[in-house]
Formats: C-alpha cells, sequence, structure tokens
C-alpha cells in the first residue's frame, strides 16, 4: 500500500526525503551541540561582542583572599537538574547577587554565574526573568534577545541558576522614565513618570545560559 | 494518446503545489493565526491572559508562615495552586500562584495585587511553533516549511495557463502583491 501511494505522486517521496532530510539534520545538530563542558578557560580573556567570550569571574571569597581559585572540576550542566536554556551553565560557582551588586564595577564585562529564586518573568515575550537576592529586595535580571531564549511565566517561583556577563548601563531621567514606563506596560501596570525623580543605573546579566528547576 | 507520453511539466507543477498545499495547510493556519496575534502585540499579550485584581484586606502579621496563611484565606486563593512566597521588599510579600501568577500584598495596608495567569488555549501552541520558542530540531523544519512555502509560491505563479494563467489576469495580482507592500516600504524610509 505504501509503495503504491510513493509512486502514486513524486511529492510523497520528496516529502518523505524532506522529513528523512530534516531529522538527519536536526540528530547533526545535537552531536555538534557541545556538551556540556567541562573545561578549562582560560584566567584572562578578552571581552568579545560575544557575551560567550567574556572572561569568568572568580568566586568572591579567593578574589578577596588575592588567593588563585580552588582547583575543582566546574560541574557539568547537566549535573544541574532542571529545563536548560540557552548555552545552559558551566561556571562551577556562584557568586551572591547582594555582592555582586555591591562590587558591580569589579564584574562589569565578566561572565558569572548567578542564582536565585525567579521572582518576575517577561510576560510577553520571555526575554527576562529576575533572580531574587538573599536580602529582601536584591535582584538581578537576567536579559537576552528577543527569541534568543524563551521563559515561560511558568517559571516564576522557580529557582534559576544563571550565567552571563555583567553589563552596567547608567541612564539619564529621560531614559530612565521610558525604561520604568516600558516595565510597566510590559505588566499591564499604571505608570506615572512625575514619580520618578532620579535617574537609575541597570545592573544587569547579558544572558548565556540558565537553568531552571523547581526547587533550590 | 501512446502508453510512454510524458505529462507537461506544468502537470508536475500542479502536482507539486497540491501536495505541499495539503501538506503545510494546518501549519499555514497555525502561523497565519499566530502572526496576526503576534502583529497587534503591542495592544495584548498574545500567549497569556492576565487578569490582575487589586483589593485591600486585613494587615498581615506573624513570621512568613503566618504571613501566607492569612494572604491565601483573606485572599480567597486556592492552597493548592500557591507554590512559593518571596519578600521582595518591606511593603512588598509575593505569593507565587501556579502558571505564573502572583499575589502582591503590602503586609502594613494590606493592599494587593493578584495576577492570575492562563496560557491562550491553542494560541499559545500556536505561537511556540510560529515563534520557535521550541528550538532544536523544530528551528530545521521550520527551515524546511519555509522552502516548501516558497516552493507553494512559486508553482502558484506557473500552474495555470493562457488567459487564467501568469501571462493573462494573474500578472495583475502579481503586480499588485509585489508593488503593495513595495509602497509601504518606500513611505517608510521617506518617513525616516
Amino acid at each position: 500500500m505504501l509503495m503504491q501511494l510513493l509512486n502514486i505522486t513524486p511529492v510523497f517521496r520528496m516529502g518523505t526525503v524532506a522529513i528523512g532530510a530534516t531529522l538527519a539534520l536536526s540528530a547533526c545538530d545535537e552531536a555538534k551541540k557541545p556538551a556540556a563542558a567541562a573545561h578549562h578557560e582560560p584566567a584572562v580573556q578578552k571581552v568579545m561582542a560575544n557575551p560567550e567570550k567574556a572572561p569568568v569571574a572568580n568566586d568572591m571569597k579567593t578574589a578577596k583572599a588575592g588567593a588563585p581559585a580552588a582547583e575543582k572540576a566546574p560541574k557539568k550542566a547537566a549535573e544541574l537538574s532542571g529545563k536548560v536554556y540557552g548555552a545552559g551553565v558551566t561556571a562551577p560557582e556562584s557568586v551572591n547577587i547582594g555582592d555582586l551588586k555591591s562590587r558591580v564595577d569589579e564584574f562589569v564585562g565578566k561572565r558569572v554565574r548567578v542564582e536565585g529564586l525567579v521572582a518576575d518573568v517577561c510576560p510577553m515575550r520571555g526575554c527576562w526573568f529576575n533572580m531574587a537576592g538573599e536580602k529582601p529586595g536584591e535582584s538581578l535580571r537576567f536579559k537576552v534577545r528577543d527569541g534568543v531564549m524563551v521563559f515561560p511565566m511558568s517559571a516564576k517561583g522557580k529557582y534559576a541558576v544563571a550565567e552571563g556577563v555583567v553589563r552596567k548601563i547608567p541612564l539619564n531621567l529621560e531614559q530612565t522614565k521610558r525604561v520604568l514606563a516600558h516595565e510597566a506596560e510590559e505588566k499591564g501596570e499604571q505608570f506615572d513618570p512625575t514619580t520618578v525623580t532620579e535617574a537609575i543605573t541597570l545592573v544587569r546579566l547579558d544572558g548565556v545560559g540558565a537553568v531552571i528547576r523547581d526547587n533550590k | 494518446m501512446s502508453a510512454g507520453r510524458r505529462k507537461p511539466w506544468r502537470h508536475w507543477v500542479r502536482v507539486l503545489h497540491r501536495d505541499i498545499g495539503y501538506f503545510l495547510a494546518a501549519l499555514v493556519c497555525a502561523y497565519s493565526i499566530s502572526g496576526v496575534a503576534v502583529n497587534h502585540i503591542d495592544d495584548w499579550n498574545p500567549s497569556y491572559r492576565i487578569e490582575s485584581t487589586r483589593t485591600t484586606i486585613e494587615p498581615l502579621t506573624g513570621d512568613v508562615d503566618a504571613m501566607q496563611a492569612q494572604a491565601i484565606q483573606r485572599l480567597a486563593l486556592d492552597p493548592d495552586t500557591v507554590k512559593g512566597r518571596h519578600i521582595a521588599g518591606v511593603t512588598r510579600f509575593v505569593l507565587f500562584i501556579d502558571g505564573g501568577g502572583e499575589a502582591r500584598v503590602n503586609p502594613a495596608t494590606g493592599e494587593a495585587q493578584v495576577k492570575l495567569v492562563e496560557k491562550r488555549p491553542v494560541l499559545f501552541e500556536f505561537n511556540v511553533l510560529h515563534l520557535n520558542h521550541i528550538k532544536g530540531a523544530w528551528t530545521w523544519f521550520a527551515d524546511a516549511t519555509a522552502i516548501l512555502l516558497l516552493t507553494l509560491a512559486i508553482t502558484g505563479l506557473f500552474m495555470l495557463r493562457g488567459k487564467l494563467g501568469l501571462a493573462g489576469r494573474g500578472k495583475w495580482f502579481a503586480l499588485a502583491g509585489v508593488s503593495t507592500p513595495a509602497a509601504f516600504l518606500v513611505a517608510h524610509y521617506m518617513s525616516q
């Protein structure tokens, strides 16, 4: 029956080849995907336009002591349970969000790993999520370009381990109002620009990868 | 008619157009509906329905567990849907609700905002496919779909001949299909 069907029209043959080629290509894609890496990054790298090439910040404690970083095999992303987004997480240790934000100039341009409760998610395109720090009110945004990674709203309340390049964006008052207005619009909330009297500096992670799971 | 007579090339053009059309019918419908939805993203959220209500309840007191229990009871939330909590600040006690919702309460004043989030049935899935949330193998399938759509367009131009074909009335429709978007582009560039 199948052979008869295939003989009736060449399109079925073409369709079968197309689907087979698609599956074969996807298999190649999966094979080529870099394994959650147990690779060792060099101590210093030039910051390039691609955040994946940014230098990795050492653990806060060892950086402070001036001692060389402990020789630990980096955890593979597969060892972090949860749903993997983007390139996943390869750095072995997390930087405390509060420490990062209080000493942001030490981390700007560097690739870091952070973790925390997912306190909020972009409701429109799923292009960012906020991670809560240990202290009330502390949070850090993980941001990607639209479509690069898409975080579902159901990720809110879950736990994220994320890796990205720290970016500091000082805004003037006008820019501050526009950013806050845009966020309010995304959330469907009212916004009164007259309540904004001081410019803010945005600190965020330009995302490389994340792993999100139900619990810490 | 001899048994070995070859079919004209236009026969295969029509076969391709017909069968690719059948194959893509469902996906083109999904993509089109999603496209309209996403085209109006400035006016609505194409993937989620978010219902937001503001109310005031009695202030929350006690430790975090007590505040959570009070908030659930006073906001009439289903306890089974509350999956976590977070103190976002002195004035913001947040309960996370299944699916991406939240209840935000000012413990001191009792001012509360509850946001319930629901995926738009079917449309959410259409957007997942259209906007490639899945990534991986779906990217390749979507590329193959685009090639098939291109084939559909080109075969459509050459399916018929004579006064119903491209040389006849077809050329006017094809010209309109090119000149309309071109006019929008020209107007767009001239306005910049």
